[in-house]
């Protein structure tokens, strides 16, 4: 995907946004860093939704948009829509199915569910054509075994009709027909071999990355519609597609800061054989996305040092540093500067 | 009394055997080991496949690239044969697991040989009954070939644990140095294999090679040919970025569906694109050397290197991928100074300086973490002195640049072209291989009739099939067929 139209997607023209953050919550680099900036742009349900669809070269990325006068950029890559960007903010947009169903593709592996789909669709077409010779796709080896039990359990319960129903239901739904397009001439089957990304573009007059985001944003809905029906025979297609909302590790450090109030952390971190760093990093993802009542903020943050640090907050709370604050506040550590930050900006949300 | 074209006919519905098959065919079922040299598109495939299939026996492939073998799995597949697994440094730690755990539910199982040396690995195929030991591409086991893969010596250890099953081994290039090599390395007697040697040559490809003045002139007089020949092609590129931008300007400067295909794109974009060709939706495809080796198009009429490849053999392999229909092909090179750079810089690239090699045995922590020092750990692990493996090292790279010596003598020839590949195989053109023009552009003034050659020789197969765009309900409509 074109980073630049990707980033211009997700800035903004109100706030200054770094594009570094901005990339690394789209793919899902979790550190406490780039979470925290999710939740400052607002972007803390698309973290991961562009999970390996990104390419590296930001550098470039920034320069162009800002030679075509799209954006603002400072020294450090963060950016700001001009007028003419959020325009074509805009543009891009309407051509977009709804950008909301990116939380549902930060949730989900849609794009391995899109790779299931399309093996299935293959050799259902195929089966529909009594075709035994031909080169299925290859999508990695556990997902193949899963298409093909799926396949030998419900091959003699008309399959094929069932998965044209299914799609011809789901396409006629769609509010363009531009859209049902995209979806269906990226398939391959019997005498079909599917068009890339590109190819589709080429034909439909947009950008290879707008018809690889369509073709994302459709697989999300109706991976949705489909994990709203348990019933549905496509119902396989859909296991182990879930994607934890925060790290393993992460969870078990704070649930033990839960159920165990008498630890310190330094105590969890022994008993867990991590540094203590990592065990604060832990906490601190935990506050950041977690619902903010599961979040014990009065056993975690100090009520003197909360009430200190309310009453020089400035009002951009992305503005305030570290170094600021710690000049104003004798003894501050930053997991408590931190800690306070996210707490405010949950209450705000 | 077992009648082998009845078997073919039975099981893949051909009516002919390829030059050696049967014959390699009726030694395996004899129970003699064969070492086999067959051209590319030569069938060798169908070789284990038939005898898997008439045995009911157990197959195991080795073979060097990961992307070969994925290509081979999928025509197995496509070929009919569902219980084939490849076994790759590509697969994760759970599909490994699960591989392990279902292993003999496989018939055709393929594995890279570094898999193979590994002990957990090889504890599991030591309980697995082995009717027949494949090593593909088996020139890799020479030190004298420029594949040389240090995990394929470990081959004679691994045949020894499978219980010495009946052994096939193929390559499509070997010389005859090769193969005696191939044949001490496995600790095989002369008298123990039958050897099968076909002819390299193609006669139904046409070789030509054209010394450009410089990048522009290529670029132009690849526009040329590409506007005008006829049928299928595929352009091979030894960068990947160079590919990409070829195959742009072909799609603006010529009428002809041009795609770019290497390892660095996306798996599902890779398929299209293969599907697409072999369905005559493109016309051309831009590729490094990933693309074409498990994929069987008949009717690919003309190869063209716009970079030199590394040295004959895989010059061979390349052009080999024309013509497999028997009909009149085409192989062109094009060749401009700056390439020699190219290719120099790659060799140079490969190999570590001789202090890196010394830095890399005093700290062997940093071979684990880069692939790219595979051959330094190899020797490392196998208590080779730094001092020797060094000299293997420099002895390969020479070997290496001897090598592209030799494709720089094929295209700065004043004589016949087939004259030089045949050669380098130890293999003499017979006279009759001249009794007509269709040889070389040494026997034929092909720079200034080319589109005269091209008009008679290259007929492009049937029609070409257009890319009309269906309406969605159509395309849906003909994905499944509905049999009401």
């Amino acid at each position: 995907m074109d980073l630049a139209i990707i980033l211009i997607l997700f800035s903004s023209s109100s706030q200054w946004r770094r594009s570094k953050a901005i990339k690394n919550i789209l793919i899902g680099r979790r550190t406490v860093s780039n979470l925290y900036w999710a939740l400052q742009y607002g972007l803390l349900e698309d973290f991961g939704s562009l999970h390996g669809a990104l390419p590296d070269n930001i550098d470039q990325a920034v320069a162009k948009l800002k030679q075509a006068e799209l954006v603002k950029a400072d020294s450090e890559l963060q950016i700001l829509l001009t007028e003419k960007g959020s325009d074509y903010q805009s543009k891009l947009l309407a051509s977009l199915p709804e950008l909301t169903l990116f939380a549902w593709s930060a949730r989900y592996d849609v794009f391995r569910f899109s790779k299931r789909l399309n093996l299935a669709i293959q050799i259902v077409s195929e089966y529909s054509y009594s075709n035994n010779h031909y080169y299925p796709q290859t999508i990695g080896l556990l997902d193949s075994q899963l298409i093909k039990k799926w396949f030998i359990q419900n091959k003699a319960d008309h399959l094929p009709v069932y998965l044209y129903s299914m799609l011809n239901h789901f396409l006629e739904k769609l509010s363009r027909d531009e859209f049902a397009e995209i979806f269906t001439q990226n398939l391959s089957g019997h005498h079909l071999s599917g068009q890339t990304d590109a190819q589709i573009g080429q034909t439909q007059g947009k950008s290879p990355t707008v018809i690889s985001l369509t073709k994302l944003l459709l697989y999300t809905q109706l991976l949705n519609e489909l994990l709203s029906k348990p019933n549905s025979k496509l119902q396989p297609l859909t296991q182990g597609l879930a994607r934890p909302v925060i790290s393993n590790s992460a969870a078990e450090t704070f649930t033990m800061f839960c159920h165990y109030p008498g630890l310190t952390i330094a105590k969890i971190a022994q008993k867990r054989h991590i540094k203590l760093t990592t065990a604060y990093e832990h906490l601190l993802e935990a506050a950041i996305v977690l619902p903010q009542n599961d979040i014990p903020f009065q056993r975690l943050l100090n009520p003197k040092l909360e009430q200190k640090l309310s009453a020089i907050q400035p009002n951009d709370l992305g503005e305030w540093s570290f170094r600021v604050a710690n000049e104003q506040v004798d003894k501050l550590d930053f997991f408590n500067f931190r800690l306070f930050q996210i707490k405010q900006l949950k209450q705000t949300d | 009394m077992l009648n082998l074209q009845d078997e073919l006919t039975k099981y893949f519905g051909f009516k002919r055997f390829r030059p050696g098959q049967e014959k390699i065919l009726t030694m395996l079922l004899k129970g003699k080991n064969v070492l086999a040299i067959l051209p590319t598109g030569g069938g060798k495939t169908l070789l284990y496949q038939l005898y898997a299939a008439i045995t009911h026996q157990r197959i195991i492939i080795v073979s060097p690239l990961i992307s070969l073998m994925q290509d081979q799995v999928s025509r197995l597949q496509f070929l009919g044969s569902k219980r084939v697994i490849a076994l790759t440094s590509a697969i994760d730690f759970k599909e490994r697991q699960f591989i392990m755990n279902h292993l003999e539910q496989y018939q055709f199982i393929y594995a890279s040989p570094e898999m193979l040396a590994n002990p957990q690995i090889m504890e599991k195929f030591k309980q697995l009954s082995v009717g027949l030991l494949v090593i593909d591409e088996a020139h890799c086991i020479s030190e004298w070939g420029p594949d040389f893969r240090p995990d394929y010596l470990k081959l004679n250890q691994v045949r020894k644990s499978l219980k010495m099953p009946l052994t096939l081994m193929m390559t499509a290039t070997a010389t005859t140095k090769t193969r005696q090599d191939i044949l001490e390395r496995m600790e095989m007697d002369q008298d123990q294999v039958n050897q099968i040697v076909l002819s390299v040559n193609r006669k139904n490809i046409f070789l030509s090679a054209r010394v450009c003045k410089n990048q522009r002139e290529k670029d132009d007089l690849l526009v040329k040919l590409v506007s005008k020949l006829h049928g299928a092609g595929i352009i091979y590129f030894s960068s990947r970025a160079t590919a990409e931008t070829v195959a742009a300007l072909l799609n603006h400067d010529t009428s002809k569906r041009v795609e770019a295909y290497h390892g660095g794109m996306e798996g599902q974009y890779r398929f299209r694109i293969q599907q697409q060709f072999m369905n005559k939706e493109i016309d051309i495809v831009c590729a490094t050397s990933a693309f074409g080796m498990g994929i069987d198009k008949n009717d690919v009429r003309y190869v063209i290197h716009y970079h030199l490849p590394g040295n004959i053999q895989n010059y061979m392999q390349e052009i080999g991928r024309a013509g497999r229909d028997g009909k009149p092909s085409l192989a062109i090179l094009l060749y401009e100074p700056n390439d020699r750079y190219l290719q120099a810089n790659l060799i140079d690239n490969t190999y570590p300086e001789d202090n890196l090699t010394s830095y890399l045995y005093q700290h062997p922590q940093v071979m684990k973490k880069n692939d790219a020092f595979r051959v330094v750990k190899y020797y490392y692990e196998n208590h080779f002195s730094s001092d020797q493996a060094i000299s293997f090292l420099n002895r390969s790279k020479e070997q290496r640049l001897t090598g592209l010596q030799q494709m720089y003598q094929y295209i700065f020839t004043p004589g016949c072209r087939r004259k030089v590949l045949l050669n380098h195989f130890d293999e003499q053109l017979v006279d009759d291989d001249h009794e007509n023009q269709f040889c070389c552009d040494f026997h034929f003034n092909f720079w200034t009739k080319w589109e005269i050659f091209n008009d008679h020789y290259l007929k492009s197969s049937d029609f070409r099939q257009q890319n009309a765009v269906k309406d969605w309900h159509e395309v849906l409509k003909s994905l499944f067929l509905s049999k009401n």
